[in-house]
C-alpha cells in the first residue's frame, strides 16, 4: 500500500476514511475501475509489518502487560475503557492531548488515527439487521423510518460475509437473520451446561448459541495471505495470520491489487467543496497532519467513512451559502440522534462440578444470546421498548482460589501454578433509541493543533435503555440460577453506564426517506448532495441490539456500486 | 547479558526447566545482585525488606527458584515507579516508611540485623488473609492510607504476579502454549497436569 503513484488533483472518487466503512469503499470503488484517492488522517500501519506487539508473551513487556503511568496521563479518555492503553495496543489509540475533546455530558469516544483504523481493534461479532429493526421505528412512531428493508440489504450481507469470513451458527431466527457461515467455534463444557439448562428452563424462545465473529475457521479468504484462526487472542495487537477481518488484512490490499488506489495517509480531510452552480460537491480540503501543508483534491463522488463523529464533524465544518450549517443539514439533524449500545449490566456466578475441566487455546469469542425481548406474544413487555442480547461466556480463572487464603511460603507456591474456580458473564448489549436532544457538535474557540474546532458531546442514555437494565440484570440471574450456577451475582456498573464507551457511535447523519428529517437517502447519499455517501456509523436511523460494524461493510459496499452504477451512466 | 539470552545460551528455553543450584547462580550473576541494586523507587532500605519480604512469600523449593532468583523485587520496584499513579505512589511510599519504622524502630540500626523470623512475625501479625478481619480498616473505613495488611496484601499480590510474569515461569513452569490452533474443553490433568497456562 505503498503510496508510489504521483498524486493527482482529481480522481473518479475520493474515500475518507480507512476503517470498516473506508477500506469496502476503496475496494468496491477500485474493482469498478474508479480511480480512487483514499485519504487517512493517521499514520500508515502495514499488516503484519507494522503490529510490533503481535507476538509478544507478557514478560516481554517491562511491566507486564499493564498501562503505565505515562500512558494513563496521555490517554485517560481512552482509558475509560480500562483495556485499551495496555502496552499491547495503546499504540493503536489515540493520544487524547493531541487530539481532544469536549464533554457537556460524558462520552467516552474511543478511536485510533492510522491506516486501518477501527477494523484492527474491533470486536468482530458480526450480526445481520432485521426487519424488526428496520421496521421498529415506524411500528413504534420513534424518530424516522429505516428507508431500507432486509431484502434491499441482504445481498450485500451475502456478499460481504463470503469476503471477510464469518463463522457462526445459523438458527432460524426472526430476530437474527440467518448468515453465510463459516463453522462455528466451540462452547466450553461450562457453557455447554448453561446452554442446556436455559432451553429447558424458558418457554420464551431464548437460547445460548457461540457468537458470531468475522474470524476464518475453515479455508482461506482473499487478502494478504489471510488464514485459519489459531485461538491466540491476541486480535487487537493485529493478527499475523490474518485471520479475522481487517482492512489491512483484507480490502485494502484487494483495492490496491486494482491499480486503481491511491491511498495517503497523514490526511486530515476536514471540509467537503460544494459548488452551488452544479449542485454537486467538487472535492476536499486536506491538511497534512505532519507537515500542515494544505491540498484540495477533486472527484467525482466523495464517500465519507471518517466514523460517525468525524464524518458529521467534517459536514459541520463544510459551510457554503447553500449549507450554512453544515452540508446536507437541511434538516437540523446533523450531528444528533447520536446513539451506542449500553452495556456492562448483567449477571456473573461460578460453575462447579467442572474442576478436571479447562480449555485448550484462547477463544476470541464468547457465548451469544440473542434478543428474547419484544418480538410479539409472550416475548412483549410494558416496561421498555426494542430488546438486547447477551455475550459473554465461562473462564477458568488462572491462579487457584487458595492463594487467597494463603499467607506465604512453600504451600502458597504451589497452588499460584494452578488454576482456580470457573467463572461465567453473561453481558448485556441494549438497544439505545435515537433521540434528538443527543447530539454533538463543533467548538470554534477551542482548536487543534490543526487549527480545527473540537467536537463536543452532549448525549446519554435515556429512560427506555434505564428501564430496559433492570429486565437486562434481572434476566441474566435467572439464567445463571436455571443452570444451577453458584453465588449468581446480577450487576449494572454506573460508572460503566457511559455514552460512546460500547464504542459504537452511531446515527449523526442518519437515512430516512424525507429531507426535512433526515440526512441520507436509502442509498447513503445526502439527500441535496448526491454525490456525497456516508456509510459509517452515521447512517443508521437505529440502533439494534448487536455489533453494527457488519451492516457498514453491507451498507457501504451497496453504496459504493450504486455510486459507481451512477457515475457510469452519467458517463454514458 | 540479558535473562533471555542466558537461558537460550543454556538450552534452557525450551522444555521444562528445573533450576539446580549452579545454574540459578549462573542466571543471578547476570542479572542485578540484590547488594548492588539501586531501586528506582524505593530507598535502599525498603528495598531490601521488599527483597526479604518477597522471598518469605514465594522462597526457594525443589525445582523452582526463589522470586529474588527471578528479580520480582526489582520488577515491583520498576512497576510501583512506572505504572501507579500519584495517588497510589504516595500510599505506599507512606506504607513502606512505616513498615521500615516497624522492623527497626530505631533508625540508626541497620536494616541487615532484622531476621527473616522478624519478617515473619510481621506477617503472620498484620498481613490478614480469608475471614480474618483487618481491625485498622475497621476502625477507619473512611481512610485513604492503606492498612498495614492492604499494604502487605498488595506487597503479596505484586510478588505473585511478577513472578508469574517472568520468562522462566511462563515458559518452563506454567503451561507455555503460543499459537494453540484450536480451541475445546478437554481434561486437566491431560491437557496441562493440573497446571494453570502462561498466556
Amino acid at each position: 500500500m505503498d503510496n508510489k503513484s504521483e498524486l493527482l488533483n482529481e480522481y473518479d472518487a475520493i474515500v475518507v476514511g480507512t476503517g470498516i466503512s473506508g477500506g469496502w469503499a476503496a475496494k468496491e470503488l477500485c474493482e469498478n475501475g474508479l480511480k480512487t484517492l483514499v485519504l487517512e488522517r493517521g499514520r500508515m500501519v502495514k499488516h503484519i509489518e507494522d503490529y510490533p506487539t503481535a507476538n509478544m508473551d507478557p514478560w516481554d513487556f517491562p511491566n507486564g502487560n499493564v498501562a503505565t503511568k505515562e500512558v494513563k496521563e496521555r490517554k485517560p479518555k481512552q482509558h475509560r475503557t480500562g483495556y485499551v492503553t495496555r502496552p499491547e495496543t495503546e499504540h493503536f489509540f489515540v493520544d487524547d492531548m493531541k487530539h481532544p475533546y469536549n464533554e457537556d455530558r460524558r462520552f467516552d469516544w474511543i478511536r485510533g488515527y492510522h491506516v486501518g483504523g477501527r477494523s484492527l481493534m474491533w470486536g468482530r461479532q458480526s450480526y445481520r439487521l432485521s426487519d424488526i429493526d428496520f421496521e421498529a421505528n415506524l411500528k413504534e412512531g420513534i424518530a424516522v423510518d429505516w428507508p431500507v428493508r432486509y431484502k434491499d440489504i441482504e445481498p450485500w450481507y451475502d456478499k460481504v460475509e463470503e469476503f471477510i469470513g464469518v463463522s457462526g451458527e445459523n438458527l432460524g431466527l426472526k430476530q437474527l437473520p440467518d448468515q453465510k457461515l463459516l463453522k462455528p467455534m466451540n462452547l466450553n463444557c461450562v457453557e455447554e451446561e448453561l446452554k442446556t439448562k436455559i432451553a429447558e428452563s424458558f418457554d420464551d424462545g431464548r437460547l445460548l448459541t457461540i457468537g458470531r465473529t468475522a474470524h476464518i475457521t475453515e479455508g482461506s479468504k482473499p487478502g494478504l495471505g489471510r488464514s485459519t484462526c489459531q485461538y491466540r487472542n491476541r486480535c487487537a495487537r493485529g493478527c499475523p495470520f490474518g485471520a479475522y477481518f481487517s482492512s489491512n488484512s483484507s480490502t485494502l490490499p484487494v483495492a490496491e491489487a486494482t491499480g486503481n488506489m491511491t491511498l495517503r495517509p497523514n490526511s486530515i480531510v476536514h471540509e467537503i467543496i460544494y459548488d452551488d452552480t452544479t449542485k454537486k460537491a467538487t472535492g476536499v480540503k486536506v491538511i497534512d497532519a505532519e507537515t500542515k501543508e494544505v491540498f484540495e483534491f477533486k472527484a467525482k463522488v466523495i464517500f465519507l467513512c471518517a466514523s460517525a463523529i468525524a464524518s458529521a464533524a467534517i459536514l459541520l465544518q463544510s459551510k457554503s451559502e447553500r449549507f450554512p450549517n453544515g452540508l446536507g443539514n437541511d434538516s437540523g439533524e446533523l450531528g444528533h440522534n447520536i446513539m451506542d449500545h449500553h452495556f456492562h449490566v448483567g449477571a456473573r456466578a461460578k460453575a462447579e462440578g467442572f474442576e478436571d475441566k479447562i480449555n485448550k487455546g484462547r477463544r476470541a469469542n464468547g457465548l451469544y444470546i440473542p434478543r428474547f425481548r419484544n418480538l410479539g406474544g409472550i416475548t412483549d413487555v410494558k416496561e421498555f421498548k426494542r430488546g438486547y442480547g447477551y455475550q459473554g461466556g465461562a473462564t477458568r480463572s488462572d491462579i487457584s482460589e487458595l492463594v487467597a487464603e494463603l499467607k506465604y511460603g512453600p504451600k502458597l507456591k504451589e497452588e499460584i501454578l494452578k488454576p482456580g474456580e470457573w467463572n461465567v458473564n453473561l453481558l448485556g448489549f441494549g438497544e439505545t433509541l435515537p433521540d434528538h436532544k443527543n447530539r454533538m457538535y463543533l467548538d470554534y474557540n477551542k482548536l487543534d493543533e490543526w487549527g480545527l474546532p473540537t467536537v463536543t458531546f452532549d448525549a446519554d442514555f435515556g429512560e427506555n435503555e434505564l428501564a430496559m437494565r433492570k429486565d437486562m440484570r434481572e434476566q441474566a440471574v435467572k439464567m445463571l440460577e436455571a443452570a444451577g450456577f453458584k453465588d449468581v451475582e446480577g450487576y449494572d456498573l454506573a460508572e460503566k453506564r457511559a455514552m460512546g464507551l460500547g464504542i459504537h457511535e452511531m446515527g449523526t447523519a442518519r437515512m430516512g426517506h424525507d429531507p426535512k428529517t433526515s440526512v441520507l437517502n436509502k442509498y447513503n447519499q445526502i439527500h441535496a448532495c448526491t454525490n456525497v455517501y456516508v456509510t459509517d456509523g452515521a447512517f443508521m436511523t437505529s440502533a439494534a441490539c448487536h455489533n453494527p460494524s457488519l451492516g457498514y461493510m453491507a451498507f457501504t459496499a451497496r453504496a459504493a456500486n450504486h455510486a459507481a452504477e451512477q457515475l457510469k451512466k452519467n458517463n454514458t | 547479558m540479558k535473562r533471555r539470552d542466558a537461558l537460550k545460551n543454556l538450552g534452557l528455553a525450551t522444555g521444562f526447566f528445573v533450576a539446580t543450584p549452579t545454574i540459578v547462580s549462573l542466571l543471578q550473576s547476570c542479572t542485578s545482585d540484590v547488594k548492588t541494586w539501586v531501586p528506582e523507587f524505593l530507598s535502599q532500605d525498603q528495598g531490601i525488606a521488599l527483597t526479604k519480604i518477597a522471598d518469605i512469600i514465594l522462597p526457594k523449593t525443589e525445582g523452582l527458584p526463589s522470586a529474588t532468583e527471578l528479580n520480582v523485587p526489582q520488577f515491583i520496584d520498576k512497576y510501583m515507579n512506572e505504572v501507579l499513579d500519584a495517588e497510589d505512589q504516595a500510599k505506599y511510599k507512606n506504607a513502606f516508611s512505616n513498615l521500615i519504622t516497624m522492623l527497626k524502630p530505631n533508625s540508626e540500626e541497620s536494616i541487615e540485623k532484622v531476621t527473616i523470623e522478624d519478617y515473619k512475625v510481621l506477617l503472620d501479625k498484620h498481613m490478614l488473609v480469608k475471614d480474618e478481619i483487618d481491625e485498622e480498616r475497621e476502625a477507619n473505613l473512611e481512610s485513604l492510607e492503606l492498612t498495614k495488611s492492604e499494604f502487605l496484601n498488595g506487597l503479596k499480590w505484586m510478588t505473585i504476579n511478577a513472578y508469574l510474569t517472568t520468562e522462566q515461569i511462563g515458559e518452563n513452569v506454567l503451561v507455555y502454549d503460543p499459537v494453540p490452533s484450536q480451541y475445546y474443553c478437554g481434561d486437566l490433568q491431560e491437557l496441562t497436569g493440573g497446571k494453570s497456562y502462561s498466556l
